[in-house]
């Protein structure tokens, strides 16, 4: 079920309803109608895969207890080692199976030698990246005791399985989540309404943004041969507006309703764009993912400790798992690579840490310092997309050449007919810029506007779904 | 308590938001009221149809007609445009309608009539024409894009303040075109070859007597009109067959309405926009035909009003 879909529209409120309505007298029923109701929703798309998530949510709950009543170091790491087998063996199959097979095969024919492998039809599960990481992180702080196993199969089921952000994040620590399913829930009245501003800015996002800029973004990738330089450089100006109102949208709208449940999730996008280096980027970008490769891969493999060398490896490692995470392609590899490249000298320089605070913070306009890093820290991630989107690098590469070529300061073609969407950017890009220090974009504290400004504001945003949303596409993120 | 206080919240936003299209619909209809609908009085003949004729018939040269025809239009939105047309307009004594291969075929259902995207287009501007039932069709049909049909009524209501409204005649109009895509469309056309199996739409079939009956009751003279095609589009075997069951339905069913079919029409391709439309020159050169034969035949006595 797509969160910007009528069937969802229709969900959401019957859910919410059920929840507060019939099942709050009693935690234990408000779980299981949370499991039944994401089960629901995730079996909209395949309710074969459903027993994917049964299967990893029953092997991890097993896994915990057993790590519990266990103080065998031996036995301890046979528990975590099967854990990570099954969870990474099944994202591995479903995910990875063909992009090994195709690789090992064109590596055999480089070298001469041709091999029979072949590859198979595999459908890629909805959120199997998303709910492995979740379901991993519970496993590994329960083994290393940072986390006390549950024995409350409901909760831990309800936890995995999270309706809103079971496909695609934000990826919710067990720390931070699973205890949220143990204790009552109580409504907010603040929050909820929080909550649907936040979803109606998601919902912006995607809708508006995010859509809209898909369609050129299609267009101008698929012919880019034929297209001038200026009109490239748009594509890829495009694309790295619409994966932002794509991902961060959703997280948005997953977050938002969340909160109508009474749940906390973290953020996972914090404005990035206002960046003024590459690590600020990468402290404000998919959160969940970076800080979840942060605390189980990099920290484990030594983290900024040792030597330049080690410190430059462990980079190189990080950025490159998580462009794999992202999808069974060479592309995306790439633009791990490139992401590392532009992190180390900075963190050789030991300034990766300097800006933690908010660019131009109680100020209206940056400096022309800010703004220029923030532009050069644009351009850098717009670089880099090209590889994000392109079909393969070969294709990626050309699209740069062709950037560079003697049509780079035409007019881009049909100009006129993307003037709306880059308004629309330049709207989103202007109300975020003013709600930079906040959460999201549309939380707006009493004092800042008067009651019927801001009604009349989320009113215009609520119509302008209708009035400029572009065709209904899949999120992004789905395929990862 | 919250929970309460959240409900009735969303519930006053949602009523908010309703409140806005509806003050938006009754603004639209009253603006389009005014003069909206009022032709000069020596145009007594009125034009409808799709794109066919929207593209073909050129009422500056035919100089008491008006072409009120509009791209994707079914014969759902003829049959409501005419009935108020004559009632705002009692001097519309001719009606001449477009009548092609696809008109009536029930594949074309889907394509135009129950189009998502048409449905939300043309909400906005029809709904003033549009009974409970028309509406209730609708939101059976397609309840999706009538809500944005709805939803997009405000932005319709800040279109007619700006633009003067009506006067762009969003009710439809003669649209000349300069456009040159024939080549290309005779290769896509070409490329094309799926095969569809022949039969009727009753919702299109339904609609099409209705504006014959409705005319008949209201001495309202019928001229059924096809435009040129281009001769790639009539060499096409299936699209022959449909031809033959247009024919079949004149003979059969429509006794006594003159039918004018210029579908094999010799016209040079410099007139042709693309596979089945005209462009400006095509236009200009077959409206004066029409006008030509219409009146050497005399089969209304509106054209020498």
């Amino acid at each position: 079920m797509l969160f910007n879909s009528a069937d969802f529209a229709i969900f959401l409120p019957i859910t919410f309803f059920f929840y507060w309505y019939v099942t709050h007298k009693n935690v234990a029923i408000q779980n299981v109608f949370l499991v039944v109701a994401s089960y629901l929703f995730y079996g909209w798309w395949d309710p074969r895969f459903l027993t994917l998530i049964i299967f990893s949510s029953f092997v991890d709950y097993s896994i915990g207890l057993n790590l519990s009543k266990s103080g065998n170091p031996k036995v301890r790491k046979a528990l975590l080692f099967t854990s990570l087998l099954v969870n990474l063996g099944l994202l591995g199959f479903f995910k990875y199976y063909n992009f090994f097979v195709d690789s090992f095969v064109d590596a055999f024919s480089f070298f001469g030698r041709e091999i029979g492998a072949q590859s198979l039809n595999i459908i890629l599960p909805v959120g199997i990246s998303f709910y492995t990481f979740q379901t991993l992180s519970y496993t590994i702080d329960v083994y290393k005791g940072k986390l006390k196993p549950t024995n409350n199969l409901i909760a831990f089921f309800a936890f995995v399985s999270f309706f809103p952000q079971l496909v695609a994040g934000p990826i919710e620590r067990a720390t931070n989540l699973l205890p949220q399913f143990f204790n009552k829930r109580t409504f907010s009245y603040t929050n909820a309404v929080d909550g649907m501003r936040q979803i109606l800015w998601g919902l912006f996002k995607k809708v508006v943004i995010a859509d809209n800029c898909a369609k050129f973004v299609n267009i101008i990738f698929e012919n880019y041969p034929e297209q001038s330089g200026s009109t490239l450089i748009l594509g890829a100006f495009f694309f790295a507006f619409q994966i932002y109102g794509d991902f961060s949208g959703y997280s948005d709208i997953a977050i938002g309703v969340s909160r109508l449940f009474g749940f906390s999730l973290m953020q996972n996008f914090a404005f990035p764009y206002f960046s003024r280096d590459i690590a600020e980027f990468w402290r404000r970008w998919h959160i969940s993912l970076s800080s979840w490769f942060r605390d189980y891969l990099y920290i484990p493999i030594g983290g900024s400790k040792g030597g330049k060398l080690n410190k430059v490896r462990n980079v190189f490692i990080i950025f490159i798992v998580s462009g794999f995470w992202h999808g069974a392609n060479w592309t995306f590899i790439i633009w791990g690579f490139l992401n590392a490249l532009y992190f180390i000298p900075i963190m050789l320089l030991n300034k990766n840490r300097i800006n933690t605070d908010s660019v131009a913070e109680g100020k209206l306009f940056p400096s022309l310092k800010e703004l220029f890093q923030m532009l050069f820290t644009f351009l850098l991630t717009l670089l880099a997309w090209i590889f994000f989107r392109a079909p393969s690098v070969t294709d990626a590469i050309r699209y740069i050449e062709n950037i560079f070529s003697d049509s780079f300061f035409s007019i881009p073609s049909a100009l006129n007919e993307w003037l709306l969407t880059i308004a629309l950017i330049i709207f989103m890009v202007f109300v975020e810029w003013i709600q930079r220090s906040k959460k999201h974009a549309l939380e707006l504290e009493h004092n800042q506007l008067k009651k019927p400004l801001r009604w009349a504001f989320y009113l215009a945003v609520t119509f302008s779904l209708f009035w400029f949303g572009g065709a209904q596409q899949d999120f992004i993120y789905f395929q990862f | 308590m919250g929970i309460k206080k959240f409900v009735i919240t969303s519930l006053k936003f949602l009523i908010a938001v309703i409140l806005v299209c509806v003050l938006s619909f009754l603004f639209n209809s009253a603006y389009v009221n005014i003069r909206g609908y009022e032709i000069e009085p020596h145009q007594n003949i009125l034009i409808l149809g799709d794109s066919h004729t929207e593209y073909a018939v050129d009422d500056t040269i035919f100089t008491n007609s008006v072409n009120l025809s509009h791209s994707a239009d079914s014969y759902f939105y003829s049959y409501l445009k005419v009935k108020r047309m004559k009632q705002e307009n009692p001097q519309i004594d001719t009606l001449l309608l477009a009548f092609s291969n696809h008109n009536l075929l029930s594949q074309y259902d889907e394509r135009w009539l129950l189009n998502p995207l048409h449905i939300k287009s043309k909400f906005r501007i029809y709904t003033d024409l549009m009974s409970f039932s028309d509406f209730g069709f609708f939101l059976k049909s397609k309840p999706m894009p009538v809500l944005q049909g709805i939803m997009e009524m405000p932005k319709y209501s800040i279109k007619l303040l700006l633009k003067g409204g009506i006067k762009e005649r969003d009710l439809g109009s003669f649209k000349p075109s300069e456009r040159n895509k024939l080549a290309e469309n005779i290769e896509r056309f070409k490329k094309d070859s799926n095969k569809r199996t022949l039969k009727y739409s009753e919702i299109e079939k339904s609609n099409f007597f209705n504006i014959i009956n409705f005319c008949k009751k209201n001495d309202i003279t019928v001229i059924l009109v096809s435009t040129p095609i281009h001769k790639v589009y009539l060499s096409n075997e299936d699209k022959m067959k449909e031809f033959e069951l247009l024919y079949s339905f004149y003979d059969s069913k429509l006794n006594g309405v003159t039918f004018l079919d210029y579908s094999f029409y010799n016209i040079p391709d410099s007139c042709y926009q693309d596979i089945n439309h005209l462009n400006r020159k095509g236009a200009q050169k077959f409206t004066e035909q029409l006008i030509n034969d219409i009146r050497s035949n005399s089969y209304t006595s509106a054209i020498d009003k």
